[in-house]
């Protein structure tokens, strides 16, 4: 059943997800190709708008109609897009689960932590415990200590708390609790830290990262701040306008980046190691996604194009395995 | 309102569950508790009727015709409000037609509500030709009056409990489902219900344990709200008489039966009118105290 212990966990070959809209085909998702290794973590960063979440989404079978989706999504060898609803249901939350950015959004302000916990377990427990009411107490066991693992404390008794009555930080745990309480072997965290302050925002990210260890899973860590996915992940994907546009080891990418979006996102953050250097804003502004620049999509805002960049860009691999989706020679170099 | 603005403020720790809060705003409420007694009142009335009412509903004697109320001459205590045409105790017969009144109100709300509830969630969820076809059915339904069609109902199917509750879940069902379909397209995008999708549960259990949660406090409320319309439309048929059919004690035929008298005999169809007119202001107030306390809208 299994692809093997080596090769990767998810596989994506030329996902594209596209949107008819009154104005035109909106292109959100255009032609991504990744892999996400076993116990491994890839950051994906970019702008709000990049594409990112989307992506993600259109793995799991999430995008409503009218969008469609095409290309292929392999998980652990299973063919995710040709699957039927019902099959992708059963691996949702069983072996690839995902946490959302707003935690106080993505939980059911009407049903008590607990309760939501065990709609997971019940969903997807054995055949005997699927009930539609009613739960089962051995469940409850194991809700309490999922949310005692993800750092809550009283958890038996903060399991009849509702949503609310959970601070930022510790409802971000709670969901993070409820993904992972059926041991998924693929967490697609989307911004777990944009909505938390700023010394909350560690924590979480530490939870993540010890949940990673203790699991075993791999996590693809979703963020538009490149401080947060340089610090927790082996490699990292950037994506502009519905592309990837460079992925590489995580220490490479942000140490020598090679792609001219990632040098300039990288000019224009701050860091706390230097903070002497001058923050370079980047002109202009992500493309309208309906009328798409038919070459390199980042063409009008980079300070090095050329003619050649207004023909469609192929990503090319280096000799030292990174990927750029550039033309110039230095870029790959 | 008072009590909103302190639930709002501080989310006290031990106590915080959202139901003790509302029950908190309810009692607080005095007019809404007081009206709320007074439609329970109705409620125990109808129960004990056998224990309490002092005579035979349909005893009758015609010595006793149209005799007066207890405090008008030729009245007598032993019937307060006096008899109608037949000399039956016209308290008797008000409180045994409370049973059939509250009866079919709250049947009909219960069923009607149940099946909007579930159409309403299926339309709106779901969405696609499920929605156009309930939705559709609901518009049609909706182009009538709704007396109009009970009665053309009550006509093809013949007068009867059974019949009446029948014609009108045929319509009340509506009321509910638009309501459902409204807040459950509402809630739908909410995150939490994508949320759900992405954990894996089913379309159904998404429906009755995501969505449905947080749309049922509308629902009761505006149930609550229709128990009265519904007497009175049980009532206008009675009245008309294809409702409830005699020997069985109802308002609306006992208002009927007294028209005639008006002038003569008052109390015959006058104590009934001001039972429906009580009993509704009593189920609407109760029903608007209940929002007011209930609402996720008005609360939190």
């Amino acid at each position: 059943m299994s692809a093997g212990r080596d090769g990767p966990i998810l596989s994506v070959r030329g996902l594209r997800t596209e949107f008819p809209t009154t104005r035109g085909r909106v292109v959100a998702v255009d032609g991504i190709d990744l892999d996400v290794m076993p116990a491994e973590c890839l950051g994906v960063v970019g702008e709000s708008g990049s594409g990112k979440s989307v992506t993600f989404l259109s793995m799991l079978g999430m995008v409503r109609l009218p969008g469609r989706v095409s290309g292929e999504v392999r998980f652990d060898g299973r063919d995710l897009l040709g699957m039927g609803a019902r099959e992708l249901r059963e691996l949702r939350g069983r072996e690839l689960a995902i946490t959302f950015q707003d935690a106080q959004m993505a939980l059911n302000p009407s049903l008590s932590i607990g309760s939501q916990i065990l709609e997971t377990l019940a969903a997807h427990g054995p055949a005997g415990s699927r009930r539609l009411f009613g739960r089962d107490p051995g469940q409850v066991g194991r809700a309490i200590e999922m949310l005692t693992r993800v750092g809550i404390p009283a958890a038996a008794e903060r399991l009849r708390d509702y949503p609310h009555q959970f601070s930022g930080g510790m409802r971000q745990r709670a969901m993070i609790a409820i993904a992972l309480v059926c041991n998924p072997r693929l967490l697609i965290a989307d911004e777990p830290t944009s909505a938390l302050d700023v010394t909350v925002q560690a924590q979480v990210l530490d939870l993540i990262a010890k949940m990673r260890r203790e699991l075993g899973m791999s996590v693809v860590l979703i963020a538009h701040d490149l401080g947060v996915v340089a610090e927790h992940c082996d490699r990292i994907a950037v994506m502009y306008a519905g592309q990837i546009v460079e992925l590489g080891p995580a220490e490479a990418v942000i140490e020598a980046p090679r792609h001219p979006y990632t040098q300039g996102l990288i000019a224009s953050a701050p860091w706390l190691s230097d903070l002497t250097r001058e923050l370079r804003p980047m002109p202009g502004s992500v493309p309208n996604l309906i009328d798409m620049p038919e070459g390199c999509h980042f063409a009008p805002r980079c300070p090095f194009r050329s003619d050649a960049c207004l023909r469609p860009v192929a990503m090319r691999t280096a000799a030292d395995g990174r990927q750029v989706r550039c033309i110039r020679p230095e870029a790959v170099a | 309102m008072t009590a909103t603005a302190a639930s709002a403020g501080a989310v006290p720790r031990a106590s915080g569950s959202i139901t003790r809060q509302n029950l908190r705003t309810f009692l607080s409420d005095r007019f809404g508790v007081l009206f709320t007694a007074i439609f329970l009142g109705f409620i125990v009335m109808a129960i004990l009727a056998p224990w309490i009412a002092p005579h035979d509903p349909n005893a009758g004697s015609l010595l006793r015709r149209l005799q007066p109320p207890a405090w008008l001459p030729g009245g007598s205590w032993a019937y307060p409000l006096g008899c109608d045409s037949l000399g039956r105790d016209i308290l008797s017969r008000i409180i045994w037609g409370a049973r059939v009144s509250i009866f079919i109100g709250v049947v009909v709300v219960l069923i009607a509500g149940a099946i909007g509830t579930f159409l309403g969630l299926v339309a709106g969820f779901l969405g696609g030709i499920a929605d156009t076809a309930i939705s559709r059915m609901v518009d049609v339904l909706l182009a009538y009056p709704l007396l109009i069609f009970a009665i053309g109902l009550m006509g093809m199917m013949g007068p009867g409990l059974m019949n009446i509750i029948v014609a009108l879940v045929c319509f009340e069902w509506v009321i509910t489902c638009r309501l459902v379909r409204a807040q459950t397209l509402d809630v739908r995008n909410k995150e939490y219900v994508e949320a759900a999708q992405a954990i894996g549960l089913s379309p159904l259990r998404i429906m009755f344990s995501e969505i449905l949660p947080n749309i049922v406090s509308a629902v009761i409320v505006v149930a609550t709200l229709r128990v009265g319309t519904i007497i009175i439309i049980e009532a206008s048929l009675s009245f008309l008489g294809i409702g409830v059919q005699p020997p069985t004690p109802a308002w609306g035929t006992m208002i009927a039966d007294g028209r005639v008298f008006m002038l003569a005999a008052w109390w015959v169809s006058s104590f009934p009118g001001i039972a429906i007119f009580l009993l509704v202001l009593s189920a609407n107030l109760a029903g608007q105290s209940l929002r007011d306390a209930f609402d996720p809208r008005l609360t939190r």
